[in-house]
């Protein structure tokens, strides 16, 4: 029990030498090894995780982007729509306008010429009476007769 | 009484098992034998856990392993820090073979601490380590200083330590241990059922994981120590 032995000496050394070189064959080497890969392996997948979110965070301010710009784009086209949409009224306003001058016009000319014909046609008129009438007195002979009648 | 006392001489003694037949017959104790069982358990233990081991899909005794392990290499890992990185390993040996050792009272063996032939062993490889790790911290020279440290005067008292570190971890270890076997033993002549298990789980277990605790805490103390 307590009497030194120098071959259990020896031999414990030997053992714990072999046990240490054992154990970390067998058991610290590939758990360390198995749990530095996990680390690495998370530490990876973070960053690869934090690279997608950032992408993710790009595209979606791309498209928010792309939104708005389309917003913008539909605005401007409704307005355009409606200032071309007033300029052709007015335009159209502004045509009839004038058409319904040019037939007013021309209305009035007609009138006037039609006046004109009528004039002349009364002056015409006026004078075959009076040629008439001068035949008539001519032939009767009684200026009252013809005026008479 | 006779009788008692007889049956417990022959419980502390460390027996010799066998002789191997070569240089003229090296006795190998029971100490060593166990010591053999342990590491060929321990081995066999590693050989077939840790062969189906998976980065991705741990499963449960995996998990349960490198948490030991991981658990057992940071306990060190702080203690020791950067500079003593080297000497984990072979302290995680020592604790995991102090440990078993001092648990495999629990499975009817002579726990090989119980040998202070094994004890002692087991603290010059400790004091062995520490002389080593100062050695190469600070190469010879400064080593040789490092003895005359805080002032010259301290100096004969630091050489002593060389010796009653060694001898104090020796001591501590083998005492708890055959302490506590004596006693157990002494219990299951008097009760042999149903008392010896309570104390069994004081004695074997509690004192035995203290007692190796210790051991390779105060090494790992010693070794922090020697490389500041």
């Amino acid at each position: 029990m307590l009497s030194l032995d120098g071959w259990t000496l020896f031999f414990t050394v030997l053992n714990v030498i072999v046990l240490f070189v054992g154990l970390r064959l067998l058991l610290f080497k590939p758990v360390l090894k198995i749990i530095s890969q996990r680390e690495e392996m998370i530490k990876t997948q973070l960053k690869e995780a934090a690279a997608k979110e950032q992408q993710a965070e790009q595209l979606k301010n791309d498209y928010q982007e792309k939104l708005k710009d389309a917003g913008h784009k539909a605005e401007e086209i409704i307005a355009q729509a409606k200032s071309r949409a007033a300029r052709e009224q007015s335009e159209a306003a502004v045509k009839a306008k004038e058409e319904a001058e040019k037939m007013l016009e021309k209305a009035r000319e007609e009138i006037r010429t039609e006046q004109e014909q009528a004039r002349k046609e009364v002056q015409a008129d006026i004078a075959i009476l009076a040629m008439e009438a001068a035949r008539k007195i001519m032939k009767t002979g009684d200026v009252h007769d013809a005026a008479g009648k | 009484m006779e009788a008692l006392v007889g049956q417990l001489m022959e419980e502390l003694n460390c027996e010799v098992v066998f002789t191997l037949p070569i240089l003229g017959g090296i006795p190998v104790s029971e100490a060593v034998v166990v010591s053999w069982i342990i590491m060929a358990v321990l081995f066999l233990v590693c050989f077939i856990f840790v062969r189906g081991f998976d980065v991705t899909h741990p499963g449960k005794k995996q998990i349960v392993l490198e948490t030991a392990v991981s658990g057992i290499y940071h306990f060190f890992d702080e203690i020791l820090g950067e500079a003593g990185r080297d000497y984990v390993p072979y302290l995680m040996s020592v604790a995991i073979y102090v440990g078993a050792s001092n648990l495999i009272g629990l499975f009817g063996f002579k726990p090989p601490t119980k040998d202070i032939n094994v004890t002692a062993a087991l603290a010059l490889m400790s004091i062995v380590l520490i002389e080593v790790a100062g050695i190469r911290k600070k190469g010879g020279k400064g080593w040789l200083k490092s003895f005359a440290e805080p002032i010259a005067i301290v100096a004969p008292i630091n050489v002593l330590e060389i010796f009653i570190r060694p001898l104090s971890l020796c001591m501590r270890l083998f005492g708890n241990v055959l302490g506590s076997f004596v006693i157990m033993e002494l219990l299951k002549q008097v009760v042999p059922a149903v008392l010896p298990v309570v104390f069994s789980a004081y004695f074997d277990i509690f004192d035995g994981i203290i007692q190796a605790y210790v051991f390779v805490f105060l090494t790992a103390l010693f070794v922090k120590e020697a490389i500041e």
